[in-house]
């Protein structure tokens, strides 16, 4: 997996590249629990090259929502394809982390 | 087509191991959420065969059968743990479970395929998907 980081304004925007399988998910973690480190608050995933996630990825997801959470900022996810949002909607993910149609609309609301 | 394989408890394995099984599974008519449903269904199954059922032990192994014929799809895949309670799995989608880090697999499974059956008290899980 690819992981780029960039910065707009306040926001902390990471571009995965893509299968958020078992390794990569820990691969994930790893760059997501150095960006907390940095001081992020205001993080945003963009998901237009990931093509799988499975529970491990999703786990990884939530525990980053509730670390930012807890430091007062938010997690929320963009341009996230239909498998992926269909994971999030029967797993009720979407009521947690808010996902955005594409970037741009993405970083307007932040 | 029927493919029988044997994985070590291994995590680091199973990426590569889904990827073999895959290519062998899919075919150009098959369509993207078909294929990504059918690897979420192996991914989910293998990790917990993995971790939950063999609790990561390397001397013990998991096995998986496929077989693909008449428009069924059907993998199983066995650990060699002490099994589970498969009667009484939590709901991962109720508001006391929803920010849970696990126990999604299961409940991915059966959303991916269209039927999942337990035996030998939860060491087996057999995965029907209709093609």
């Amino acid at each position: 997996m690819k992981i780029l980081v960039n910065r707009v304004d306040e926001v902390t925007v990471v571009i995965l590249d893509g299968e958020l399988n078992v390794d990569d998910s820990i691969v994930m973690r790893e760059a997501f629990l150095k960006i907390l480190k940095e001081g992020a608050k205001e993080v945003m995933v963009d998901f237009e090259k990931v093509t799988f996630i499975g529970s491990a990825g999703l786990a990884t997801l939530i525990e980053m929502m509730q670390l930012l959470r807890k430091a007062g900022g938010r997690l929320g996810c963009c341009n996230i394809n239909n498998s992926i949002r269909g994971l999030f909607e029967i797993t009720k993910i979407h009521k947690l982390i808010t996902i955005y149609e594409n970037r741009a609309l993405a970083l307007k609301s932040f | 087509m029927r493919i029988s394989e044997t994985m070590p408890s291994q995590l680091e394995l199973i990426d590569g191991f889904i990827f073999s099984l895959l290519t062998r599974i899919s075919q150009s008519s098959f369509e993207q959420k078909v294929i990504f449903n059918i690897k979420l269904a192996l991914h989910e199954a293998l990790i917990n065969a993995v971790k939950h059922g063999n609790r990561m032990e390397k001397d013990l192994s998991v096995r998986v059968h496929i077989t693909k014929e008449d428009g069924l799809l059907t993998m199983q895949v066995t650990d060699q743990g002490k099994g589970f309670d498969f009667k009484n799995i939590p709901d991962p989608i109720t508001p006391e479970n929803l920010e849970k880090l696990n126990g999604r697999g299961i409940f991915l499974i059966q959303n991916a395929m269209d039927r999942v059956e337990f035996a030998d008290q939860g060491r087996t899980i057999k995965m029907i998907k209709f093609l």
